[in-house]
């Protein structure tokens, strides 16, 4: 739920409020950014664009309850404008296959890499194409519903919904593909539609 | 549980998992409040040298800018001063009381904008305006030098008003004629010093040389803000610290005879580039023919 006062007070230029806005907004922002560009680094420099570029232009927010869609909106732009940029570095740390050859061992999935599940789900989202990854972060990570991901997408509820389902249908072509893992990779009726449920 | 529920729970288990450890810490915020304040005074830096470049950067090649800074202001109190005829009009030294004031400003678009700007970082001019009964002698003589300006401006523009100007920090005075032709008015200012014409020549918009009589007349464009007036201790004053409710443009004709400065001007009011030579051409006929 948006605190609106508080989005209110940032409108106002309050900084206290923008260090309360910071402190309430900003790890999931992080943890976002890092699931759609997979290198925390990269991470770190799209969570700061985006509260800089919401510092400087919340004031044109006009419906501060629609404060955390307009922040995402701006968040999954300034990842994919980054993303583009730092294509290669990316791709090196989204390959969890090359993860131990990586210069930057300080790295988080090396370090929380202890479910193996959890790793093949998440290299199977990583393999999805941006606008996909970016739908099931966003549905599944933030718990954000179709048409808010719609809106922070710019696309129709009905392409939100597709991509979902394409991206479950990529997930399980995945996972099927992983010799000898996973109880989830059996399940035939995982890709029906009516399987999106936050809407 | 189902098997569709249960990919989705762990799909959801699994992003959570990859990014438990990942906290924002409070560095950011410094990095990030680091470079809004760069941003701002690099924003700040660009007006304030915007507003040196449009207003001010006569001050240093100028011995008197208290003087020529308050062309500027004098246009501003013009205004006022011939709508309040009796009373005296001025733009006090605001930034000894105020924090922020709004200037105008050219934007690289060519298009002017108000920005609201630190009283400490402009020179907010004082000067008073009052109108006054008296001719042309007794002018010269209050004024200190002697010129010479018609009763009427070719176009029909009679002349409605007079008015001196003393600037602060100036012990010299600017005559300011007045003259209206139904709503249309046109301000002849008058001074023997040639801020004037440097304003003319050098800080004006759209400058170029126009040819009148044998005489080159220097063509330039101004903004003025059009700044709420409030009346303090009985004066009618300019509130630069109030937003400007609109920008004018003014649209000026300035020349030299005889060692005085004369410029024309239509306070905004947005006379054709023609008539405003025409009625300075009357100007100079007068001038010629009244040695």
């Amino acid at each position: 739920m948006v605190d609106t006062g508080l989005i209110k007070r940032c409108q106002q230029g309050e900084g206290e409020a923008f260090d309360e806005l910071y402190q309430t907004y900003a790890t999931k922002a992080l943890r976002t950014a890092y699931l759609l560009v997979g290198n925390k680094n990269i991470a770190e420099d799209i969570m700061q664009e985006a509260f800089f570029e919401c510092y400087r232009d919340i004031k044109k927010l006009r419906t501060p309850e629609l404060f955390q869609v307009w922040f995402n909106r701006l968040l999954v732009r300034i990842s994919w404008r980054m993303a583009s940029r730092e294509r290669k570095v990316i791709y090196e740390s989204l390959n969890a296959n090359d993860m131990e050859r990586l210069p930057d061992r300080q790295d988080v999935l090396e370090v929380v890499e202890a479910n193996q599940e959890s790793q093949v789900i998440r290299q199977a989202i990583n393999k999805l194409s941006i606008p996909l990854r970016t739908t099931m972060i966003l549905y599944y990570y933030n718990d954000m519903s179709v048409k808010e991901i719609s809106q922070i997408m710019n696309c129709f509820q009905g392409t939100v919904k597709s991509r979902l389902l394409n991206g479950r249908k990529k997930l399980a072509r995945e996972l099927k593909s992983k010799p000898g893992n996973l109880s989830i990779r059996m399940m035939p009726g995982c890709l029906k539609k009516e399987s999106v449920t936050h809407e | 549980m189902n098997k569709q529920a249960q990919l989705e729970k762990s799909i959801k288990a699994a992003l959570l998992q990859g990014v438990e450890t990942l906290e924002a810490d409070m560095n950011c915020l410094k990095k990030i409040k680091y470079r809004i304040n760069t941003e701002k005074e690099g924003r700040k830096e660009r007006i304030m040298k915007r507003i040196n470049d449009h207003f001010y950067d006569l001050k240093s090649k100028v011995k008197r800018p208290a003087v020529l800074v308050c062309s500027i202001a004098v246009a501003a109190v013009l205004m006022c001063t011939f709508i309040q005829p009796v009373r005296v009009l001025a733009q006090e030294g605001i930034n000894k009381i105020a924090s922020m004031v709004y200037v105008v400003v050219k934007e690289e678009s060519g298009k002017y904008e108000m920005a609201q700007v630190s009283a400490e970082d402009v020179y907010i001019g004082y000067c008073e305006g009052n109108t006054t009964v008296l001719n042309d002698k007794e002018l010269a003589k209050e004024v200190g030098f002697d010129f010479n300006a018609p009763q009427a401006l070719e176009g029909g523009y009679e002349l409605a008003d007079n008015s001196v100007i003393q600037v602060d920090g100036s012990d010299k005075k600017e005559i300011s004629k007045l003259y209206r032709k139904e709503k249309s008015r046109l301000v002849l200012s008058i001074t023997d010093q040639n801020y004037l014409l440097q304003v003319a020549k050098e800080n004006g918009d759209n400058r170029k040389e126009v040819q009148v009589e044998n005489n080159t007349l220097y063509y330039c464009e101004r903004p003025l803000p059009v700044y709420p007036i409030i009346e303090k201790n009985g004066v009618k004053t300019n509130d630069v610290t109030q937003k400007p409710t609109g920008i004018k443009v003014i649209h000026s004709l300035t020349w030299e005879y005889n060692g005085v400065y004369y410029k024309l001007d239509d306070m905004g009011d947005g006379i054709p580039l023609d008539e405003l030579k025409n009625a300075a051409k009357s100007v100079i006929s007068y001038q010629i023919a009244t040695p």
